[in-house]
This record gives structure tokens, C-alpha cells and sequence, in this order.
């Protein structure tokens, strides 16, 4: 487990988070700092004061961790192919799941891996509906590198945006009750 | 390379700078550009956010699509990066455009695994190029499921059709026309009035279907020439054109001598061997053809030819 995605500066309890039918608290992305690589993120960090949150700001919390769960294997898997794409679907479904199996394949294919992992800022977490929620990030990738089979650096594309802004939709499953990610999209090529 | 990926409201431009690259499974087309490559760099996203702040709204497909495939990426049949590559991997496995893989389906994959995700139609496929496979789920008859391939048998039969194999043209002495008569107990003489490839072979066609193919070849083993008086003469190839300078002899290779007068009804049938192959399998496809015409017999003091 190379502990690919930096949880950048907040912790999940400072994190905007709205319930059903709320608007978000605050949309403002959280600044980047120096902070260490760690694992996949974690909601245990015990702020000095903890805020009371409400069962929809729980769960909205929940489908956030979610995400970062999800983005951490992401890197996990793109860095280590001798791990099974199938892990994806601890995490996630639908095209979540296809478009990351996808690249993490067509990458595999060519003997590219990744270096390094990217840094994750999350912005927000709202419901859309029952058992839904539209989790927004921020993921900056100049802490990533991808190499090719002989170790070398592959070359970002021409204009490709370090920072980009994901949206992510997180959706209960009703046949086991367990959290997934099931889309996720660019919605901004900074943040 | 452009790409279009609708987004709610917000109109999102892709500029890929990745070929390959997968969009969802009911696009067939591969190149697209993922989130998940847009984040590590591997392709350009470009977004013109209509600014509503929301980001969320409808969901939308969240499916690339792409305009313009150029280059490596264009071309049909089974590719990888644009490249061709086989449709079938020899043990079952049909290339996946959309998932850059060959897909075999896993028939004991547990009902409560977790490749299912919720559903409970579709099948679960291997999904495998290089090293380990992975799984997937893909609907029933999806437009993102692997084609079936094609029959490798009825690929066979239309590349025989092809062939437009035909009976041959009789030739015969005493000629098949009016006023013609054979002297009883003078040779007749039978022949291939029209040899070549689509009466005796050897013809060899290919019919392709989804990016599979089968080859035939077809080639006559013999030609069987039912005399009409209850003789059966089996020729191995075309015969030999009668002249009249041969006079009162036999044929070299094909022929028969009556001994009794009357009209005859002769049939020649070419009989077949074809063997195809393709898709890992081979086999053989038995035909024959026949046509016949009708001679006349007769006694000495008749004009002979």
C-alpha cells in the first residue's frame, strides 16, 4: 500500500458538509499545504473540539470517506499492478468503478505505473437524495508521476491541468447497504 | 482529438491527449479520456463551467464520447492503441473495443460476488490482456458487451458460397444432340466440357464477420459419372476431350462402353472436399453437384461419329 493520496490540510470534520436538502456550509476549497502523505484518509482524527454532527452530516461524512477511499486505491492499484483491479469494487460501481478499471487497465496494458499519489483537498459533500450524495475534490497531481516500463517518466499531456476539480457521486446499495461511488467527473480544471 | 462530455448543464470540452482510453459501455469508440487519466495527466480536460455553482444537478451520462478519431484510434475491427489485434485470443476470448481486453464469460462466478454490483441480470466476464484478469459485469446484449462471435461453421458456408461452385457441362461422345447415336460396343468418351476452378477446383475463399475470419478451400475428389445403364465409371479428374483422330479407342481416364442400344440418361456428379478453418476450429463441408443429359445407343448399321 503506497499511501498514494494526500489528504491535504483539513481534516473530514472541518469539511463543508450539508445534509438532505441543505446547502453546503462552505464551498470554498480548502488551501494545500506541505502536509505529509498518509494513508488512505482516515476519519478518526479527533479535532480538540468536536463539533455534534447530525445523522445527515454523518452520513455525508461517511459517503466523503468514501471517496478519498476510493481515490487512495485508485493510486494504489495504478502503482502496484500485481494488485487485482477487482479491489475496485470494495469502493465503488457502475462507471466509477468501469472508468477506473478501464485506465488503470489501458495503463497496465502499456506497462505504465504510477509514482507517487495524488493529493486529494475535499471541498464539499451534499446530498442529493436518498442515499445519495454528490461529493466534490480537489485532486493535484504534481505529487504523481507515471512511468513507463523502463522507468521513465511518461510526459503529462500537452495543457493537461495539474489541479482538477472531481465530483463524485456516492449511492447506498440496496442490496448490501454499503457505500459505492458510482460516477465521477471532472467539473473544473482548477481549484 | 476532441472529446465531448456532457455534464449536466455544464459543457465540457476534452482535448485527449491519450489514445486508447475508454469511455462507457455502450461506446464502442476507445478513445476518450477518463477522470480518472485526466488527474494523473495522461489527457486534457478542458471544462467551460457555465458557473451556477452547483457542479452537481443531473449527473448526466458523465460518458465521453468522441468527435473526431484520428490517427491510431480510427479504423474498425478489434485495436488496441489503433493497433489491429486478434479478435479472438484462440481459447474463447472476444476482444473488447471499450474495455482494450479479451472477455471470457465466468460462468461460476458467485452470485453474491461483488462484480455483480446489485444487479441481477447481465453475466460476468474475464477480462484479460496481459497478466491477471479482471472482472466484469457487463447487461445482456448491451451495446458495451462483446459481440458473440460469429458461428466459425456458417462463416465457412458463406465463404463456399462465394466460391459460386457450379455442376460441370457434360462433355460426351456420342454427343448428347439430336441425331446422334453411339455405336454399341464402341468406347464412350466422357469429359469436364467446362474444368476450372468453380466446377473442379481448386478454389479457396475467406468470409469475415466481426473482426473474425474463415478460410475454405474446396476441390474436387472425384467425379462420379452414372452411366445410365446401371455402371457407375469414377473419374479422378477431367477426362479427355475426345477428337476424332483418337477413333475407336478408350478413353484414357474416363469413359465406358454399352452393350446394350437405348437412351441413356448420364449424370455427372463432382464430388467435394472442402475444408475450412478460422477462429480456432476447422472442419469440412461435404457437397456435390450433378448434371446430367441424355445419349443414345444403337446398333452397327447406325451412323456413328
Amino acid at each position: 500500500m503506497r499511501g498514494l493520496v494526500t489528504l491535504a490540510g483539513v481534516a473530514l470534520t472541518g469539511l463543508a458538509l450539508t445534509g438532505c436538502g441543505g446547502t453546503p456550509v462552505s464551498d470554498t476549497p480548502t488551501s494545500p499545504t506541505a502536509t505529509p502523505a498518509t494513508s488512505a484518509p482516515s476519519s478518526s482524527a479527533p479535532p480538540s473540539a468536536t463539533p455534534t454532527l447530525s445523522k445527515a452530516q454523518k452520513q455525508a461524512k461517511a459517503a466523503q470517506a468514501k471517496v478519498l477511499a476510493y481515490l487512495a486505491l485508485f493510486d494504489d492499484l495504478y502503482g502496484d499492478p500485481s494488485r487485482s483491479i477487482n479491489e475496485l469494487y470494495d469502493v465503488s460501481r457502475g462507471k466509477a468503478q468501469e472508468d477506473s478499471a478501464n485506465t488503470i487497465r489501458w495503463a497496465r496494458n502499456r506497462g505504465y505505473v504510477g509514482k507517487g499519489g495524488l493529493r486529494v483537498t475535499p471541498l464539499s459533500a451534499k446530498a442529493k437524495g436518498p442515499g445519495k450524495w454528490v461529493v466534490t475534490v480537489c485532486t493535484d497531481r504534481r505529487g504523481a508521476q507515471t512511468v513507463d516500463k523502463n522507468g521513465d517518466p511518461v510526459p503529462a499531456a500537452s495543457g493537461a491541468s495539474e489541479k482538477l476539480k472531481r465530483q463524485m457521486e456516492v449511492e447506498k446499495a440496496k442490496d448490501n447497504g454499503r457505500l459505492y461511488v458510482i460516477t465521477d467527473k471532472v467539473v473544473a480544471t482548477s481549484c | 482529438m476532441l472529446m465531448v462530455v456532457r455534464l449536466g448543464l455544464a459543457v465540457v470540452l476534452g482535448a485527449i491527449g491519450v489514445p486508447g482510453l475508454l469511455a462507457g459501455p455502450a461506446q464502442a469508440d476507445p478513445v476518450s479520456c477518463t477522470p480518472q487519466a485526466a488527474s494523473q495527466g495522461l489527457c486534457t480536460i478542458t471544462v467551460t463551467d457555465p458557473g451556477d455553482g452547483s457542479g452537481g444537478g443531473s449527473e448526466g451520462d458523465g460518458t465521453g464520447t468522441s468527435g473526431s478519431e484520428s490517427g491510431t484510434g480510427g479504423g474498425g475491427g478489434c485495436r488496441l492503441d489503433g493497433v489491429p489485434v486478434p479478435c479472438g485470443n484462440g481459447t474463447g476470448g472476444v476482444w473488447s473495443n471499450s474495455r482494450q481486453c479479451y472477455l471470457t464469460a465466468v460462468s461460476d462466478y458467485p452470485a453474491d460476488g461483488p462484480v455483480w454490483g446489485g444487479h441481477t441480470t447481465g453475466g460476468v466476464y474475464a477480462c484479460f490482456l496481459n497478466g491477471s484478469p479482471d472482472m466484469v459485469w457487463l447487461p445482456d446484449g448491451a451495446a458495451g458487451g462483446p459481440p458473440p462471435p460469429p458461428n466459425p461453421a456458417d462463416l465457412a458456408q458463406e465463404a463456399v458460397s462465394s466460391m459460386t461452385l457450379r455442376a460441370v457441362r457434360i462433355g460426351i461422345v456420342p454427343e448428347d444432340t439430336p441425331g446422334k447415336v453411339g455405336l454399341i460396343g464402341l468406347p464412350t468418351w466422357m469429359w469436364v466440357d467446362d474444368p476450372g476452378a468453380h466446377t473442379l477446383g481448386p478454389i479457396t475463399r475467406s468470409a469475415s464477420a466481426g473482426g473474425f475470419s474463415v478460410s475454405a478451400t474446396a476441390k474436387v475428389k472425384k467425379v462420379v459419372w452414372k452411366m445410365g445403364d446401371g455402371t457407375n465409371v469414377v473419374c479422378r479428374g477431367a477426362g479427355t476431350v475426345y477428337r476424332d483422330s483418337f477413333g475407336a479407342t478408350e478413353s484414357p481416364d474416363c469413359g465406358h462402353t454399352y452393350t446394350r442400344d437405348g437412351r441413356y440418361t448420364v449424370t455427372a456428379t463432382t464430388y467435394w472436399q472442402i475444408n475450412w478453418e478460422g477462429m480456432g476450429q476447422s472442419g469440412t463441408i461435404p457437397m456435390n453437384l450433378s448434371r446430367s443429359t441424355t445419349i443414345t445407343m444403337g446398333e452397327a448399321q447406325v451412323l456413328v461419329q
